[in-house]
């Protein structure tokens, strides 16, 4: 990405040659276009809600005064999102659903639920 | 709330919400994308734009503080022809920049610098620049930039 230019007297030679980059331009100029000024119609915005303690148990998370913002189309929390991580994760062994609280315990016997009911199926 | 600026030497008037900052008017309803929102705490100086010739961090600026004032961003500083404004072209010369993200900031920056010190030193131009963060170039090349600029100006005076 970069063109040759000031080249006195070395004809035809590139190495040692001063070179300009051909981005620039449009750096120098605002034309250039990074992710956040790319409009996308339709777009939703993700916010994320950090903990305000750093070190702490979440017991519950009360969500009603988030959706009854004007705007606002989903608050997704951790519970929710973790367990359609897993879920995805172990769809390949035909797991559908898990019982919170998803314990190693418990993510263990539903695959292993999984895989017996595949083999009933054979 | 209706505000109305001259950007570039262009009318803009738009209805916003009395919150909106003056970079959240440029890029979103100028579609000004030129001008960067960095840090969005005045650290990074990615947004600095001229409002009546004087840079200013516009993520620092309600739309409605600069009401009816002339503002220029990196888009307003090359001629109509296309050919770079004498800083830009002293940062492309000197490799005064990477990725370009903060760009925009440190030339607006720098003019309105070498516009109130026309001769500035080395000292003059990284003291009048701490307020413009760059990731990537180490500064060096970009006060190099500003000081071959400021030599352009004055031999062209």
């Amino acid at each position: 990405v970069t063109a040759v230019v000031d080249n006195p007297g070395v004809t035809g030679k590139v190495m040692g040659t001063r070179v300009l980059r051909v981005e620039d331009p449009a750096l120098l100029t605002g034309e250039s276009r990074y992710t956040d000024d790319i409009v996308v119609p339709g777009a939703l915005h993700v916010r994320i809600v950090r903990s305000s303690v750093a070190h702490a148990r979440i017991v519950s998370i009360d969500t009603t005064a988030a959706l009854a913002e004007p705007g606002v189309v989903a608050v997704v929390t951790g519970p929710p999102a973790v367990i359609n991580a897993i879920v995805d994760a172990l769809s390949h062994l035909g797991v559908t659903d898990i019982t919170m609280p998803a314990t190693p315990e418990r993510v263990w016997a539903t695959m292993q639920e999984a895989a017996v009911t595949q083999g009933d199926a054979r | 709330m209706r505000i109305a600026m001259t950007v570039n030497g262009r009318n803009e008037e738009h209805e916003v919400e009395p919150r909106t900052l003056l970079v959240n008017f440029l890029r979103e309803a100028c579609a000004l994308t030129g001008t960067k929102v960095g840090c969005d705490t005045s650290s990074c100086g990615a947004c600095t734009v001229l409002v009546a010739g004087e840079s200013v961090k516009s993520c620092t600026m309600l739309a409605a503080q600069a009401d009816g004032a002339a503002i220029t961003t990196i888009e307003g500083l090359a001629g109509a022809d296309g050919s770079l404004h004498p800083m830009q072209a002293a940062f492309q010369e000197n490799h005064g920049l990477q990725c370009g993200f903060c760009t925009a900031g440190m030339v607006m920056a720098s003019v309105s610098l070498i516009e109130e010190q026309p001769s500035p030193t080395e000292r003059d131009v990284r003291e009048g620049l701490e307020g413009n963060l760059c990731r990537c170039t180490g500064y060096h090349n970009i006060v190099k930039a500003v000081l071959a600029a400021a030599d352009t100006a004055r031999a062209s005076r």
